[in-house]
């Protein structure tokens, strides 16, 4: 059962040891997937999911619109992402054609090359610029609404769910034409 | 005629994977590091007891320390001015360093020493 993010925020306010223990139970797997897909490499993807959880727990009182703690953590975790993928391109390097080029330059042992379509799919996803990427992962993987896909990317929900579309129709063009 | 590609099909599948049992690791590891920061910022306070123990302890040392010099120097009337200081500065190394880790927070024997 997917545990309500009022219930945690209740417990974080009430008793930190508890809350964690909800935050962690429903937030630790989505947001790993979540920024995995951005910056692909598992390592990386440990790295940058620890700094979100202790950014997480270290600035929780900063949060002021306690109903939005999804789209907050996905926020955190995708400036983590981006964050890391900067420290790890040359500066002569846009993040652009980083995120494009990201599939031959980070796998590692946990990536499954035998599974061909999904390989495929991840390479379409990474030819989308950041914000279609973004609002097409976090619409199509971890189905949030776009008012939190839009409080991710600070902008509104009709432009989350135009760059959702658009992301959708490159993608479906880049499966059928690269066969 | 060419297949054409359906998102039903794939679903959510993704190519990468993780090490077995690595999401308890990670919330092992994340709780570890938020409790390091929480100890080091508050310092420890002794208790009264502890502080009255000390207090004890420290003038059973002293009292000690007063003995031992009276009974290795049966001469000391000779030298009536022995401070604490020189019955101190008598005693082996390891014992100094025994009193100094000891009672290094008991200011009225600090100061002496």
């Amino acid at each position: 059962m997917k545990i309500n993010d009022n219930e945690i925020v209740l417990q974080l306010e009430k008793n930190p040891e508890k809350g964690f223990c909800l935050l962690m139970q429903r937030f630790k797997e989505p947001v790993y997937w979540h920024i995995r897909r951005i910056v692909v490499s598992h390592s990386d993807a440990q790295d940058a999911s620890q700094e979100t959880f202790l950014r997480v727990f270290r600035s929780f009182n900063d949060l002021r619109n306690k109903e939005s703690l999804t789209a907050w953590i996905y926020r955190i975790a995708t400036n983590e992402a981006l964050r890391l993928i900067r420290m790890r391109i040359p500066d002569t390097m846009s993040i652009d054609s980083a995120e494009g080029d990201i599939m031959s330059l980070r796998a590692d042992e946990y990536f499954d090359y035998s599974n061909i379509e999904a390989v495929r799919l991840q390479k379409a996803i990474n030819t989308l610029p950041p914000k279609q990427k973004l609002a097409f992962t976090l619409r199509y993987y971890d189905d949030l609404s776009y008012n939190d896909i839009a409080e991710v990317m600070d902008s509104t929900p009709d432009n989350a769910k135009m760059n959702y579309h658009i992301a959708k129709n490159k993608i479906i063009n880049y499966m059928n034409s690269n066969d | 005629m060419a297949k054409k590609f359906d998102f039903n099909q794939i679903g959510k599948e993704m190519p990468y994977s993780v090490p077995q049992g690595f999401f308890n690791e990670l919330e092992n590891s994340i709780s570890a590091r938020l409790q390091i920061p929480a100890a080091e910022s508050r310092p420890k306070r002794p208790s009264a007891v502890r502080i009255l123990f000390r207090g004890l302890t420290a003038a059973a040392a002293v009292a000690a320390i007063l003995a031992t010099t009276h009974a290795l120097w049966p001469n000391r009337q000779q030298q009536p001015s022995m401070t604490l200081e020189q019955a101190f500065a008598n005693l082996d190394i390891s014992d100094q360093e025994y009193l100094l880790d000891t009672y290094s927070d008991v200011s009225y024997i600090s100061d002496q020493l």
